[in-house]
């Protein structure tokens, strides 16, 4: 059989936020995307959270751009709205069909207006806002959306779709009022499903997870008590454009709850229900929206119900506590069995027991209960397991093999998110780059084959000096913006200042016919600048840009007026002075664009070259990926071996050998033509920045433009703690997994969390891996000799995900857990003995004689300072690097052209380590795949005459794009030598710090230069006239 | 490193080897538990002061035996199982119980009868048959002496097995019984408040609280803390096996002079006679039936103990039954024989099944309502 042509593009189905990463590191290498979601949004889950935890910032605000990144980019092809039905072919070359589910509304022409919304007369369940209801101005319940709709406000497409089953025309006939409305004419009731199918090389599957319906559950009674939620319905409360807009109210009397009470594990850890796995976030997001009550109402006492806290990942372990210490959080160590209502306050009564104090059964009286309910499988996982004929786990999620945790038992299709087991958004995150990765690898020699790149004609040459000529189109947005502000007069209004030579008032400025129009009034009128007011620039200035670009202008000659968000949304019952507000921002905005300067977004080259730095599993991992994705890989380990850890670790969790790993990546490593390799060395030396780095390894100069740093961790030497050093009894996990064969222990005491979770930097944090290792040894312990005893003693198990069945494992073997707190840690005595205060029972315990007492000490970073300045990327409070943004971005660093992988980020297991590899590999390939990098165009730029290099620019630039260069300076006389600050034009991102700092101007901004804003502001305050350019003549003010 | 106990308490060792010999006496898993603390609010009879499964399995686990001992709850259980259906690790906290009052059971024994019977099949069986074989003995002995004699005209069991030899051996047996019974009584009463240090009982507590003694007696025979249980069926079933049971216990030991008869005449101790044999048949066989089919969650695990008790107790009545037909049949020869081997059966059973297995928790599960009353008490006085 000959092999099938490789295609260029790849499939991926759901639209979540493992989809959208996925999408846009493979489209930003110049693979064509096809994105499929089953809903009519992009978004997955995400967009339902409120907050995100730990770092509280909103959801949506930092998924929406990503959501636009995702509509907007050229080569991804949104397919919402629809579901795949059969894979065939292999990998490189596959067909894949699905269909297109009818919307009934003609997603070309519909603009997102949301008339058709607000007209439709039928109420249908909410899913986006999880069924909640709210009531109508009469106080009657009605249900949270209409019939025909747009799913959310930030949707993505924005379009509407329609259910037939519960439309009134679909059922009875008549009504047809969406179609009367619609003025864009976008209704089609005659649509029909489709069935549709597209050729890709491979295919990512990111179909993520249904909440447990708690409903499963009969004594938690919900759906049966009116103040009885999930954790979503709850995130939907909290939520500003929930059904309450944000008011966290009970559902049986709208009244505000002071208690709340959150319950643990419902659908996980519960094998009555059969669901042996732990869903690995409930935990973090209990405490958050647990901390996000109290911030809407100080009042409110919040109580966990927990059985252990999971905090296992960056930042999680002061996040949770801080929930204590600050927000009064209270958690509570034990798991209610059912929940029963006052039928006349409808107040609910949990009974629970109390494991030290007396009394010992405690009956609480809440207000309200949030059921913090776990992940499971997708609904289309039967899908992937039928058509892709993907193997699945005993729990329903897609089986992957721990060495190679994205890829799924077919070739060519790969897996990432909660699809292959539950995890949260950062490790979600990163393996969907990972994913991306690896589909690049396969499809390396098509790239760029399936997308085409848009040829816009050359740009008019526009000169400061020629008379601003601009065309004003004031947007009608349907009746978003018409309602409130008088179009036509702005419209009007507009044509009395002598710059505006064309101005209209088209029903939707975004609607494909207004972009004819525009580039049509551009050649008639010979307009040189064009002003849309219609609504946020965030979603559609990309939009009109291009359109400029089409007509041949420069895309910096157009301003956007937000007339929709800045006045109608937020006027909407003041239309007399919403318009002369409109006016006045219409009138700021020609000020500004007269003065508005043609730029150019430079294409700089870069070296198509990586450093990784670290030859552990990471680095291994990463530098074969990059170097199998087409790139020269430089990888620079400093021991004289490659390797790292892993080859300290004779059996993993998961029963394999940690040498057999690093053999075989070092066999890949040194086959692998692409990767030179630098052992017993360092980098000794770095210069520029993103795209072009300069180094020095074994005194050889290296080029490159991109970096990895994975530099790993190393276990933590608990000097000083429970006798270390002092009994020999007494050793480290590491140490004793490495002596396993030569000892054999009667009775062996194990202490959680030595030198980790403490209350002082740097080891607050929660080493995530320790719980596992503990548990492991347990039952190697027990496997080897059943009748060894081993004591866990324990501050909580974090055995998440999976890794839960280990520790049942583990329990069912007989290894006693004993739970202690900080109040009462364990002492080892000096004849050996352990003393332990058990939190579950509240007595003091001893254990005589003990064999062995092995200390489980977290993962501390490497010495990584050196690293951080070369590379100016910062280390966080814990030592480890921080990245970008611990949520979105955890392989980035902010500083452009570096990223991060493995421990070197945080403690993490093998497995983790290599799909975070290969999500850096990815970025890296996104980065250098174009071979450019593209400025920004209005970026910073440097005066030099008037810098005098304090450097005050280069220490505020989160971007690190401004350096000081050493300058000679030939004045008639002499050559004096100087510094001046340099902007890298690669990196800059135009943000303006340094503009606000530099304490000579000696740095502006170009697009928003001081004059630009001044007369901006000048004109909007009718403190000068709104015009523009040396020739022209001040206008008359209007009326 | 903060290593300042808050609690002044004594250090317990811990003794895991204890366990082991806890999971001997049933089929359950509580290895798996996390102490969760669901299966003691799952409890509908679980109360502050005496909560349970969750505490005592901690006391199992980690080898606590003192304190295992000196609690009275596994008693206060009615294994209704819903700590079991709901257990997130399947732990089975119900089962434990019932281990575990087999487990006590043993040890308030003090012959040490009853851990040979729970744990060996050899000494269970090779008992029963004995006792089933000195029974036959007797008889034989009682009919080469002449004081039994087999009237083969009509049937006549009064001079087969003539009324006072039977008082003579109700008394022998019966106080024997009582006997084991009660030194049992009194070590369980070591066990949970003597030996238990950290409390101490006044005197007069023990007469003052005598009342809990008698409610718990009243809740012997109507069980109805049971009735607390969700799966009201139950209760029910027992209520009338227990009904049942002591019918037919006190027709034959207190009124065996009108309960055993030998003409054909009706009177109330027939209708009671009916009555029991049908309570123990029918819901004899309706447990062996749902242990077989493991329908309820009590009848999940069977324990070798649980079987016999329930095929002892179906024999008896039903080897009762049919003495009682072939003597209105006039059978007389099968009458004396089945009669034999009614008594082979129930004989047997008593002697074993009373002061050694299952059926000591009619006197345990009072006590234990009373000491449990007690005890509370005495910690409240010492609290207040």
């Amino acid at each position: 059989m000959t092999e099938a042509k490789k295609i260029g593009s790849v499939a991926i189905i759901g639209g979540g936020i493992a989809g959208i990463q996925s999408s846009l590191d493979l489209a930003d290498q110049g693979f064509k995307v096809y994105l499929l979601e089953s809903n009519p949004s992009i978004g997955g889950r995400m967009v339902q959270l409120d907050k995100t935890f730990p770092t509280l910032d909103c959801a949506m605000c930092i998924l929406g751009p990503k959501l636009v990144d995702t509509e907007r980019h050229p080569n991804i092809e949104l397919l919402s709205y629809c579901d795949p039905v059969d894979l065939q072919g292999s990998e490189g070359n596959f067909t894949l069909k699905y269909i297109k589910k009818a919307r009934y509304v003609d997603e070309e022409l519909c603009t997102g207006c949301g008339i058709c919304e607000e007209k439709c007369p039928v109420w249908v369940e909410d899913d986006f806002n999880e069924g909640l209801t709210t009531k109508d101005k009469k106080g009657r319940e009605k249900a949270g959306r209409k019939n025909i709709s747009i799913p959310f406000p930030q949707a993505v497409p924005k379009v509407a779709y329609l259910q037939p089953d519960t439309c009134r025309y679909f059922q009875e006939g008549k009504c047809r009022i969406c179609e009367k409305k619609c003025d864009a004419g976008a209704i089609d009731y005659t649509q029909k499903d489709e069935e549709c199918s597209i050729n890709v090389g491979a295919v990512i599957t990111t179909t993520g997870f249904d909440p447990f319906d708690a409903k499963e559950i009969d004594r938690l009674h919900f759906g049966d008590y009116p103040n009885v939620f999930t954790t979503l319905q709850f995130e939907r409360l909290l939520n500003a454009s929930g059904p309450t807009e944000g008011e966290v109210v009970r559902r049986s009397d709208g009244k505000h709850p002071k208690k709340i009470a959150f319950l643990q594990c419902i659908g996980s850890r519960d094998l009555s229900i059969n669901k042996e796995y732990c869903s690995a976030a409930c935990c973090m997001y209990a405490i958050k929206e647990a901390i996000m009550a109290k911030e809407h109402d100080p009042d409110v006492e919040a109580y966990i119900f927990y059985m252990d806290i999971r905090a296992f990942g960056k930042g999680f372990e002061e996040f949770y506590k801080r929930a204590i210490n600050e927000f009064d959080i209270k958690f509570i160590n034990s798991r209610a069995y059912e929940i029963e209502e006052n039928p006349e306050t409808h107040n609910l009564l949990l009974k629970y027991e109390q494991f030290m104090d007396s009394p010992s059964i405690v009956t609480a009286e809440m207000d309200m209960v949030i059921l913090s309910t776990g992940m499971d499988p997708s609904s289309q996982t039967e899908f992937l397991q039928e058509r892709l004929h993907l193997e699945l786990d005993h729990n329903g999620f897609v089986k992957t093999d721990p060495i190679k945790p994205i890829e799924t038992s077919v070739p060519g299709v790969y897996v990432c998110g909660v699809a292959s087991g539950p995890k949260d958004i950062p490790d979600t995150v990163a393996q969907a780059s990972g994913a991306a990765g690896k589909a690049a690898i396969l499809l390396k020699d098509v790239r760029g084959s399936e997308i085409e790149e848009k040829k816009y004609p050359r740009a008019i040459n526009v000169d400061p000096t020629d008379e601003s000529r601009i065309g004003v189109f004031v947007c009608h947005c349907g009746h978003n913006i018409a309602s409130v502000v008088d179009v036509k007069k702005v419209t009007e209004y507009a044509k009395t200042f002598p710059n505006v030579k064309f101005s209209d008032d088209p029903m939707y400025a975004c609607a494909a016919d207004t972009q004819l129009l525009i580039k049509e009034k551009i050649k008639e009128h010979n307009l040189n600048r064009i002003i849309v007011a219609s609504c946020t620039p965030r979603t559609h200035e990309p939009l009109f840009r291009s359109t400029l670009k089409e007509a041949g202008l420069n895309e910096f000659l157009f301003e956007l007026t937000n007339l929709r968000e800045h006045i109608s949304w937020v006027h909407p019952h003041e239309k007399g002075q919403a318009t002369e507000k409109a006016k006045d921002m219409l009138r700021g905005a020609i000020a500004r664009t007269c003065r508005l300067e043609p730029l150019l977004k430079e294409k700089i080259p870069i070296e198509q070259k990586a450093v990784v730095v670290g030859g552990g599993v990471a680095g291994m991992t990463c530098a074969l990926d990059i170097a199998r994705g087409g790139y020269p890989v430089y990888l620079i380990e400093k021991e004289d071996q490659l390797g790292g850890e892993l080859l300290k670790i004779p059996r993993l969790h998961n029963e394999l050998q940690g040498e057999m790993i690093v053999e075989d990546l070092v066999k890949q490593v040194n086959e692998e033509e692409n990767i030179t390799l630098y052992t017993g060395a360092n980098l000794e030396s770095l210069s520029g920045a993103v795209g072009n780095f300069t180094g020095v390894v074994n005194s050889q100069e290296i080029k490159f433009g991109a970096a990895v740093l994975a530099t790993g961790a190393e276990p933590f030497t608990p000097e000083g703690y429970y006798q270390y050093g002092v009994d020999s009894r007494v050793m480290t996990q590491r140490e004793f997994e490495q002596q396993f064969n030569e000892t054999d222990p009667k009775t062996v005491v194990m202490i959680q969390c030595v030198g980790s979770r403490e209350d002082e930097a740097p080891r607050t944090y929660c080493s995530r891996i320790c719980c596992t290792t503990a548990v492991k040894n347990s039952i190697r312990i027990k496997e080897r000799n059943p009748d060894a005893n081993v004591f866990i003693l324990y501050k909580d198990i974090r055995t998440y995900g999976d890794l839960e069945e280990l520790y049942l494992k583990s329990r069912q073997l007989g290894t006693v857990y004993i739970g202690y707190n900080d109040d009462n840690k364990p002492i080892v005595h000096s004849d050996g003995s352990v003393e332990v205060f058990d939190i579950t029972l509240g007595e003091l315990l001893q254990i005589t004689s003990p064999d062995l007492i092995l200390l489980s000490t977290p993962l501390v970073p490497k010495p990584n300072e050196e690293l951080s300045q070369l590379f100016k990327v910062p280390i966080g409070g814990d030592k480890f690097f921080l990245e970008a943004h611990v949520k979105l971005r955890p392989i980035d660093f902010a500083t452009d052209g570096v990223f991060l992988a493995g421990t070197a980020q945080y403690p993490k297991f093998t497995h983790e380590s290599i799909y975070q590899a290969s999500g850096a590999a990815a970025r890296v390939m996104a980065l250098l795949a174009p071979g450019y990098l593209l400025s920004e165009g209005a970026i910073s730029v440097v005066k030099e005459e008037m810098c005098r290099g304090c450097g005050r620019c280069e220490e505020i630039c989160p971007y690190k794009a401004i350096e000081l260069h050493e300058k000679e300076i030939k004045l008639e006389t002499k050559t004096i030598k100087t510094v001046k600050a340099f902007v890298n034009p690669g990196v800059c991102k135009g943000c303006g710090l340094c503009v606000v700092i530099c304490p000579v101007s000696a740095i502006i901004i170009s697009h928003f230069q001081n004059e630009t804003i001044e007369a901006q502001v000048d004109a909007i305050l009718l403190k000068s006239e709104p015009t523009g350019g040396e020739n022209e003549q001040p206008s008359v003010e209007a009326p | 490193m903060a290593t300042i106990h808050t609690s002044s308490k004594k250090a317990l060792t811990v003794k895991p080897e204890f366990f082991s010999t806890i999971k001997k006496f049933g089929a359950f898993d509580v290895s798996a538990c996390f102490s969760c603390g669901q299966c003691t609010v799952a409890c509908p009879l679980s109360v502050s002061g005496n909560e349970f499964p969750r505490k005592l399995i901690r006391y199992a686990k980690l080898g606590l035996e003192d304190k295992l001992l000196s609690h009275p709850e596994p008693w206060l259980c009615y294994y209704c199982g819903d700590c079991s259906t709901s257990c997130p690790s399947q732990a089975e906290p119900g089962e434990f119980m019932m281990a575990t009052r087999r487990y006590l059971t043993s040890r308030y024994d003090w012959t040490g009868l009853s851990k040979r019977f729970y744990l060996s099949h050899k000494w269970e069986f090779g008992s029963l048959i004995a006792l089933a074989l000195l029974i036959l003995g007797i008889f034989v002995f009682a009919n080469i002496t002449g004081i039994s004699t087999m009237e083969g005209e009509n049937v006549s069991i009064d001079s087969f097995a003539p009324k006072e030899w039977i008082h003579i051996a109700d008394l022998i047996l019966g106080g024997t019984l009582a006997i084991l019974l009660l030194s049992n009584a009194f070590r369980m009463f070591y066990y949970i408040i003597l030996n238990d240090k950290s409390v101490k009982v006044p005197l007069k507590l023990y007469f003052t609280e005598i009342r809990a003694y008698f409610i718990a007696g009243l809740s012997l025979v109507t069980q109805f803390k049971w009735s607390k249980c969700d799966n009201k069926f139950r209760w029910i079933k027992h209520l009338f096996l227990v009904s049942g049971y002591i019918t037919i216990f006190s027709l034959v030991v207190v009124f065996i002079d009108i309960f055993q008869v030998d003409d054909t005449r009706w009177d109330i101790t027939s209708l009671l006679g009916y009555y029991s044999s049908a309570a123990l048949l029918l819901i004899a066989l309706e447990s062996m039936w749902s242990r077989y089919k493991k329908k309820e969650q009590v009848h999940k695990f069977s324990h070798t103990s649980d079987w016999l008790f329930l095929i002892l107790l179906f024999l008896t009545a039903f080897t009762g039954i049919f003495l009682h037909l072939f003597r209105l049949m006039n059978f007389t020869y099968p009458t004396y024989i089945i009669y034999v081997i009614h008594l082979m059966i129930a004989g047997p059973m008593l002697i074993i099944e009373v002061p050694f297995g299952k059926w000591s928790h009619m006197l345990y599960r009072p006590l234990a309502i009373y000491f449990a009353t007690v005890k509370a008490k005495a910690r409240m006085l010492t609290a207040t």
